[in-house]
């Protein structure tokens, strides 16, 4: 018990540094480290007083671990998508703020204060990169780096900035509008190989379940490969599917 | 498949590059940079020919693409001073809309090109799961009565 307990804390005591090393990462306050530890430290009471299995404990510790290892990274992708998402948003909110004879920074500041969801975070960093100049890669998304090297272009130009922001939303609606439409060939594609796959596998499970594998091992390889190599000419198709204009 | 077709990703450097004050010049080494297409490459070799003075008119009758081709006749004329912003901008116009028929055909034209291998391949493969085993043990039967 009293090994369990010291493990434990030792784990804990690590969590804990790497939990408050990740949110930092993210931009979160420490106390969303210690509502989740206290959480943890009920787990871990219930399994050393309730349940002592070293089994489940190791695995829980190993998923918390694990999670926590890579919520930076996951955080970072969905705010990635969800830049991508309010770009356009942001540049009109913009757009209009400059034209109504704001500056770009007050009307950004106006929009990250109004913001109620996550991006609030994303537009408040952005809105600090630009006040101090500061390096783009502390941004954590690629397109809020990109973002912030347009919008600091702009504004050091000092010229026609509405005019500029404009043809910045130009841009990037163009840039959706493509990324729109040549995702639908790209999500055809992978949807097609990924619903097939998934028919073939469950189909090849139930086979070997009722008939068995060794007496009916030639029939699998030629089924197999015969698949395998449908799989390949579809993705090969869509390496082909090039633009020609 | 990339987002942009190269012409109109060479139309959008050049054109933020004019906007913000820079060259056309720069604009294209920009591009080069950012882009890993094959046009990116031929870019990057006809501004080298350029540089050096050699005649271009090669390269640039062998791009298979007319946008292409113009686009690469406009930027010469934009290199040695002419202001091309205007015609760049009616250009662009004209990839996009290229470039909207380009994808419409190509999505119209996909599924039939997923067919081929569903149904020469993958449909065989799930018919010989499905009906090997019975079949087998029916010949098998047959043989042996």
């Amino acid at each position: 018990m009293l090994i369990s307990i010291m493990l434990t804390s030792l784990g804990y005591v690590y969590v804990y540094r790497i939990l408050g090393s990740s949110l930092k990462k993210i931009g979160l306050f420490n106390y969303h480290a210690h509502i989740f530890l206290s959480f943890v430290v009920l787990m871990l009471i219930s399994f050393i007083f309730l349940g002592p299995h070293p089994i489940w404990l190791w695995l829980s510790f190993g998923t918390i671990f694990l999670f926590i290892k890579s919520s930076p990274q996951i955080f970072f992708r969905y705010m990635e998508t969800l830049i991508q998402r309010h770009t356009l948003r942001i540049l009109d909110h913009m757009v209009l703020g400059v034209q109504s004879g704001h500056s770009l920074r007050v009307s950004l500041a106006a929009l990250a204060a109004q913001e109620s969801s996550l991006l609030r975070v994303s537009l408040h960093n952005l809105f600090h990169a630009i006040e101090y100049d500061s390096a783009p890669a502390d941004l954590g998304t690629a397109t809020l780096a990109r973002l912030f090297e347009e919008l600091m272009r702009i504004e050091k130009s000092q010229s026609k900035c509405a005019d500029q922001l404009r043809a910045l939303r130009k841009r990037v609606k163009t840039i959706e509008d493509f990324r729109r439409r040549s995702g639908q060939v790209t999500m055809q594609i992978r949807m097609q190989a990924a619903i097939s796959a998934l028919l073939y596998l469950g189909l090849l499970a139930f086979m070997i379940s009722q008939f068995g594998f060794f007496a009916y091992r030639g029939l699998i390889l030629l089924s197999g490969s015969l698949f395998l190599s449908g799989l390949v000419t579809v993705f090969v198709i869509g390496r082909r599917v090039r633009w020609n204009t | 498949m990339e987002y942009l077709a190269p012409p109109l990703q060479l139309i959008t450097e050049i054109k933020r590059a004019i906007e913000s004050g820079a060259s056309v010049r720069s604009g294209v080494l920009v591009y080069i940079q950012n882009s890993t297409s094959e046009f990116s490459r031929d870019v990057s070799k006809w501004i080298s020919w350029q540089d050096r003075g050699l005649d271009v008119s090669s390269l640039v009758q062998g791009q298979k693409s007319r946008y292409r081709r113009s686009l690469l006749e406009l930027l010469g004329r934009g290199l040695q001073g002419e202001g091309i912003y205007s015609y760049l901008l009616m250009l662009e116009v004209e990839t996009i809309e290229a470039c909207d028929d380009e994808i419409s055909r190509k999505i119209t034209k996909l599924p039939f090109l997923l067919l081929v291998p569903l149904l020469l391949m993958q449909f065989p493969a799930f018919l010989l799961l499905l009906f090997g085993p019975l079949l087998e043990n029916f010949f098998h039967s047959l043989g042996s009565g």
